[in-house]
């Protein structure tokens, strides 16, 4: 699905002592599985996330998805890959305060707005969030129930690949969890990708990509 | 591909914060269009004086050096007046034989002092002999709706409005405080040019003029008198439909407009810096929700769209509940202050209801710099996250 070449990326271009956040290296990911991408604060693995889900331009480098050159892509076609082909899910949830659990998922949603709700509140019951809680705002939810709602909000449109930044961190151990569980349920036929410095969270992952400053240290490596 | 952000969202789940803007502009609406209606009032009312009267009738007063008297060429005082008098008859009797003139003659007049909202304007009122008073009711035409015609010295026929104005009844003095006990209102009548009519008692007056009964073909006195003989000049008083037009432009119009627009300008702006500043913070507090929508796929001009969408349909609704209740206002002001004092204001004033509707946008148009300022500035969550 993803054809990486030589990627890399520079902060701080006006500097004389450039920073690299990627260091040019290739990579290769399939239509689907569990893909956990680890490594510390600073390694680059969010950076590679951002990189691929067009949030980021590389400074330098090739990103084909689906025979497309991303790199090259306009920003309206930026726009509509993350609208409906990529899902994404934060560190922290972003939901909008103001909105209703069952709102904030349709919020993302193409296409009519019945067929929205119904399939919001489908995907919502799928991942346990009981129907009194739909109407309830995210400051009435449990930190678990929000991240849950943020993940019901990346899957709305079917995209081909959810990327996940941190999407544990902010959660305790049992959450974190159930939030890998129903993760790993739809890498069955679709791409994710999981960005931590968690590795227990990675236990059912299909492959780990480990990350050491800018560059991959390690593929397909098996967890300790 | 459904692309829109709903602009109802955020209305419906902040019904504070945005009913507060609600009936901020509400209220504005309001303040605007009944201020609007008072200033306005004094126009309307006193449009009938200025314009709807000079058709019907005109007030001459020649000076002694237009009818080419001296008083060198008489011996006395008395003689000279004489003489004066004797050419101002010579004069409306001309004027009687001019096609359009109905008729003319030389007498006393008082002034009624109409009160309007904001200033006053003085209304002629002329004196004549009772039986003449019929005919020039009929020139006018008025009806007597209450009382009796005036009989005896010094009675008069006020106009329904006066009544009104004046806090008057029949058998009260008419304008006491000038005249004392010399005019006694004897009835009431209605006529579409609010005039008052009454005899003569004494020397109580407002002055001498020809009063020249018109039809609306002739509105420019100073043509007729030179066809005649008569050359004005700026001692001369020539009061005819031109006379009163212009003065109606200067001494009322423009002058109540240029309030008005004072008052426009104060408010707009007033309300501008606080519209400003409510937006400002209202955006502020959004950044982390426009954020969002940039990160899972919506451009800025959607983002844009959607605030658009909620500033029109919250200045829709001021707008809205604004009209609608400047409209009941208007209709308990009517009653209370306006027709109760004999004033006149037409409850819908589609000019005024324009310029609010105008000055709201010219706000819609000042909130674009920080809105599109804003728009610029929101960055995808990976910003926020770094």
């Amino acid at each position: 699905m993803f054809e990486v070449k030589k990627i890399s990326m520079i902060y701080d271009m006006e500097k004389e002592e450039k920073l690299y956040a990627l260091k040019g290296f290739d990579l290769s990911l399939p239509d689907k599985g569990l893909i956990g991408i680890i490594g510390p604060s600073g390694s680059g693995k969010s950076t590679l996330m951002y990189c691929l889900s067009t949030l980021r331009k590389p400074t330098d480098g090739s990103i084909i998805y689906n025979g497309s050159e991303l790199t090259e892509a306009s920003n309206a076609e930026r726009e509509r890959l993350r609208r409906m082909d990529f899902g994404f899910v934060f560190q922290k949830h972003y939901l909008v305060p103001y909105m209703s659990a069952v709102n904030n998922v349709m919020v993302a949603g193409v296409g009519k707005e019945q067929q929205i709700r119904e399939k919001a509140e489908k995907i919502l019951k799928e991942l346990g969030i009981k129907e009194r809680e739909f109407s309830k705002k995210p400051a009435k939810l449990s930190g678990g129930q929000c991240q849950r709602i943020a993940i019901a909000r990346a899957v709305i449109n079917d995209p081909k690949v959810i990327f996940a930044d941190e999407p544990t961190a902010s959660l305790d151990h049992e959450n974190a969890f159930n939030v890998m569980k129903i993760l790993k349920e739809y890498s069955k036929d679709r791409l994710v990708l999981v960005v931590t410095h968690d590795k227990s969270i990675l236990k059912d992952s299909d492959r780990i990509i480990e990350m050491w400053d800018g560059q991959i240290n390690m593929q397909d490596g098996e967890l300790e | 591909m459904r692309s829109e952000l709903s602009a109802w969202n955020y209305i419906r789940n902040n019904k504070k914060t945005t009913g507060t803007l609600v009936v901020a502009l509400t209220m504005v609406f309001i303040a605007m269009y009944l201020t609007s209606m008072l200033l306005l009032t004094t126009t309307e009312s006193v449009e009938t004086f200025m314009k709807e009267t000079p058709k019907k009738l005109s007030y001459l007063s020649i000076s002694f050096g237009a009818y080419g008297l001296r008083a060198d060429d008489y011996a006395s005082d008395e003689e000279l007046l004489l003489a004066y008098d004797e050419k101002t008859n010579e004069l409306a009797e001309k004027l009687k034989t001019v096609p359009g003139i109905d008729n003319a003659y030389y007498t006393q007049t008082i002034q009624y002092v109409y009160q309007s909202v904001v200033g006053q304007t003085g209304v002629a009122v002329p004196l004549m002999d009772a039986a003449d008073i019929p005919g020039f009711l009929t020139h006018m035409e008025a009806e007597l709706i209450e009382g009796k015609m005036p009989t005896g010295d010094g009675e008069i026929l006020a106009d329904k409005n006066i009544m009104k104005n004046g806090e008057y009844s029949i058998g009260d003095y008419f304008m006491e405080k000038g005249y004392g006990e010399t005019f006694k209102i004897c009835g009431v009548i209605e006529s579409p040019y609010m005039i008052s009519v009454g005899t003569p008692r004494g020397y109580t007056n407002n002055g001498w003029y020809i009063v020249v009964e018109k039809d609306e073909s002739i509105t420019d006195m100073t043509e007729i008198l030179k066809g005649i003989g008569i050359e004005v000049s700026d001692t001369d008083t020539v009061n005819d439909s031109i006379a009163y037009e212009e003065m109606f432009k200067t001494d009322v119009e423009d002058v109540l407009n240029g309030v008005l627009d004072v008052v426009y300008l104060v408010v707009m702006v007033f309300l501008a810096f606080t519209v400003l500043i409510a937006y400002v913070s209202y955006m502020r507090n959004r950044v982390n929700e426009y954020c969002l929508y940039m990160s899972i796929g919506y451009s800025r001009s959607a983002i844009y769209r959607m605030i658009m969408r909620e500033m029109l349909i919250l200045f829709g609704f001021g707008a809205l509940a604004g009209f609608g209740l400047s409209v009941l206002g208007g209709v308990a002001m009517h009653s209370l202050l306006i027709e109760a004092k004999g004033l006149s204001c037409r409850l819908i004033m589609p000019e005024q209801i324009f310029y609010i509707l105008a000055s709201f946008v010219g706000i819609m148009g000042i909130l674009q710099i920080p809105i599109v300022y804003s728009i610029n500035a929101v960055k995808t969550i990976d910003a926020i996250e770094d």
